[in-house]
């Protein structure tokens, strides 16, 4: 089952209240109060670690922090129309005329509708300080939680007074809650919605203002009268430099003394002044208030008599008030710190919230922060460890390339040392295989290297090549050429054959033809076994007519008889595209 | 610190370490690409500098006359032919540049057989850069009878007489 906490925090302690279960149905399961020492408000932390104990446990939703609504400035403000939404557009700039004295980048500003039985919506405004806003803020920090909710303890006692069942009220009924600080008023319409409210700096910690007190730290306080201090608050509230933090609260009043202490020492002239100096003070807020003759509920602390000391003396009934409400050991719970718990819990309230602007909550990250921050632990270390592993990676592959590039230099250099060696060689055979003062980093020099050998090897294609030039054709290879044909073509014939001669002329390309070679060979054929030799001349000149490197007309002028009877001769002209294959492996 | 701050620390370390594995990842897939880029030039700078070596062994070393007549002589004495004379002319031609080179054998009378002067032609124009056989005129072999030739059909041993023997290598004019 769900838990909340409400925290009412103040100058001097804070309360609290845990609730059990859900907004319609729950419990009490721990309620308390903590006052800080003179020590304590020192330091932010040890505040924090006080608040932190209680804390403990619950998760930043379920957690509202009520702040004392003394020296909130509090304005009532006229408006043609009471949309939430729309009010909060407008609700700075129109309290801003209001706020003459402050500036309004300074507060955070929010508001609730009275039900004040005017025909216009008449908004209650607060302008909470930001720096007691961040005082408190950096207290719950430094606890470790972030409230989702700011309320103020007149909201909070607004929420607390809802607990009671709804009758039906006839009339409007206020409501006194008695604090440490400061005191609450809160009118109900007989509707039960709010009517007006007071807060009225004057608490039961003002019956421990003229304690001696051993803290040097704490200025004591002079034994004027309670009223002239009344009177004075503000300017006391002035001189509070001395803590570290601050939170509304008047911090001349000794630290260190819960309720029963307080009543256990003050003197019973101490709480006669106090019951004059409350009473004075809500006689001047009930004619403010136009209200009278209501009966008026005390809530919070429980002094003795007080409550007929009232009624005496502001004529009217005065009664005290039992939420119905107790914690486990049938205590009491404190209730603001109640009514905040309620609003935690997501009971009726009048819906302030504080945390806005820069102090807005940040519910997403909230609820994802424990996997978040995991996810961040597996995230550094996944990162991390893959770093390592591409930094250690690309070590190794550095050092390969360099162990490539140093044994290519020194095959270049081999080559080198051969030059160096060879006599005929030209010095410009030497390929440059030293870019030390180069200004390129160390894995950019095998390129370098690649160029040298590269223009190397262009300057020796220069020197060896035939790509640039048209080339005679080369008698050797149409030798070549012819006597492989001529092989080919006599194989079959029976009878002997032999070259009388040879004449061959290389031709450069012209107009008309392409480059060849002009040949002229003498042939002799003797007959074959049969004595045949008729059609052997003309057979010769029909195939070499049908070769590829055959270019022109094959012609064979005469056939003559050879001085060897039977065997005949002839000169043959043939011209032959002498193409050496072999020209590119070659150069 | 609260687990806000915590939280933001560990953001900042998992930003950090992000920035650090992406420059990590960065310089690895450089120094991977500079291990193939110096594998790839490593082979061919290997396989160029064989080339070169191999082919320096075999390139002239000078393009002036003496170099041919010693080239030719050479090849000449690989194929048992005897001293040479070399004539040299040089001739312009458009972009190119000709020198022809008129070959004779000293002891020609005696005649060569074809081996032997297909030996000599292929070394010659192989050897030497942009050299080509661009004439050649041979008859059988006749001793003491070359005026009046010899008999056609006549059997006779493998011996020739080179009537003609011109070579000629083309150049590129070099370029001003």
């Amino acid at each position: 089952m769900a838990n909340s906490l409400g925290i009412h925090l103040y100058s001097h302690g804070f309360d609290y209240v845990v609730l059990e279960g859900t907004a319609k149905r729950y419990s009490v399961s721990d309620s308390g109060s903590v006052c800080f020492s003179a020590a304590d408000v020192e330091d932010v932390k040890d505040v924090a670690k006080r608040i932190a104990e209680i804390s403990k446990g619950f998760k930043g939703n379920q957690i509202c922090l009520s702040l004392s609504s003394a020296a909130v400035l509090n304005r009532e403000l006229g408006l043609p129309f009471n949309n939430r939404d729309k009010v909060a557009q407008v609700i700075k700039f129109e309290i801003e005329s209001e706020l003459y004295h402050l500036n309004v980048d300074d507060v955070v500003v929010d508001f609730f509708e009275l039900d004040d039985g005017r025909a216009t919506s008449t908004m209650s405004v607060n302008a909470l300080d930001k720096s007691r806003l961040a005082s408190a803020l950096e207290i719950c920090e430094a606890a470790s939680f972030d409230p989702p909710i700011v309320d103020l303890s007149i909201a909070s006692l607004f929420n607390a007074i809802k607990v009671l069942p709804e009758s039906e009220r006839t009339d409007h009924e206020a409501y006194l809650h008695i604090g440490a600080e400061s005191s609450q008023l809160v009118v109900l319409s007989p509707a039960g919605m709010v009517s007006a409210t007071r807060t009225i700096p004057l608490g039961w910690l003002e019956l421990a203002r003229n304690f001696v007190v051993d803290d040097t730290d704490v200025i004591a306080a002079d034994s004027e009268d309670i009223d002239s201090e009344v009177l004075d608050a503000d300017d006391d509230a002035a001189d509070d430099s001395d803590s570290s933090f601050e939170l509304g609260g008047d911090t001349s009043i000794p630290f260190g003394n819960d309720f029963s202490t307080v009543m256990n020492t003050c003197s019973h002239a101490e709480q006669q002044s106090f019951s004059r100096a409350l009473e004075s003070e809500l006689r001047r807020a009930l004619t403010a208030l136009n209200y009278s003759g209501s009966p008026l509920y005390l809530l919070g602390a429980q002094i003795d008599g007080l409550a007929d000391d009232l009624s005496v003396g502001l004529s009217i009934q005065v009664a005290p008030l039992d939420l119905g409400l107790t914690g486990p050991d049938d205590s009491v719970p404190h209730t603001i710190a109640l009514g905040a718990a309620l609003r935690a819990i997501g009971a009726e309230s009048l819906e302030m919230n504080f945390r806005q602007e820069e102090y807005r909550y940040a519910r997403g990250v909230e609820r994802i922060e424990g996997p978040l921050t995991w996810a961040m632990v597996g995230l550094v270390f996944y990162f991390a460890f893959g770093m390592a592993i591409d930094v250690k990676l690309s070590q190794q592959k550095s050092a390969d390339s360099a162990v490539m590039y140093s044994r290519a230099r020194q095959k270049v250099q081999r080559l080198n040392d051969q030059v160096g060696n060879t006599e005929d060689y030209p010095d410009s055979w030497v390929i440059k295989n030293d870019f030390s003062a180069n200004d390129v980093p160390q894995e950019e020099h095998i390129h370098l290297l690649k160029r040298s050998v590269d223009k190397a090897k262009k300057e020796l294609d220069q020197l060896m090549g035939e790509d640039e030039v048209e080339m005679p054709q080369s008698c050797l290879e149409a030798w070549r050429l012819l006597m492989n044909h001529l092989e080919v073509e006599m194989a079959d014939y029976g009878g002997k054959w032999m070259i009388e001669s040879f004449e061959f002329t290389s031709f450069n390309k012209s107009a008309n033809e392409p480059a060849h070679v002009g040949v002229k060979f003498g042939i002799t054929i003797f007959p074959d076994s049969s004595g045949q030799l008729i059609g052997r001349f003309d057979r010769l000149q029909r195939n070499l007519q049908a070769q590829d490197f055959t270019v022109g007309q094959v012609e064979i002028p005469s056939t003559e008889p050879a001085s060897i009877p039977e065997a005949k001769t002839a000169t043959v002209e043939v011209d032959i595209l002498a193409t050496n294959p072999n020209v590119s492996e070659k150069s | 610190m609260n687990n806000r701050s915590t939280l933001y620390t560990l953001v900042g370390l998992a930003v950090a370490a992000l920035i650090g594995n992406l420059w990590a990842e960065s310089n690895l897939e450089y120094w991977e690409d500079s291990l193939r880029s110096h594998q790839s030039r490593y082979k061919s700078i290997w396989e160029e500098c064989d080339d070169l070596e191999m082919r320096r062994e075999k390139a002239p070393k000078g393009s002036d006359e003496q170099s041919f007549r010693l080239h030719f002589q050479t090849q000449a004495y690989s194929a048992q032919m005897g001293d040479i004379n070399v004539n040299v002319n040089t001739r312009n031609r458009n972009s190119v540049e000709d020198k022809i080179f008129k070959i004779e054998f000293v002891k020609g009378d005696q005649g060569f057989r074809r081996d032997q002067l297909r030996n000599f032609l292929f070394n010659a124009e192989l050897l030497y850069p942009r050299v080509r056989t661009t004439s050649l005129v041979i008859k059988p072999h006749s001793e003491g009878a070359r005026s009046r030739g010899i008999d056609t059909g006549v059997e006779r041993i493998d011996l020739w007489d080179i009537t003609k023997l011109e070579m000629r290598q083309r150049s590129p004019k070099a370029k001003n």
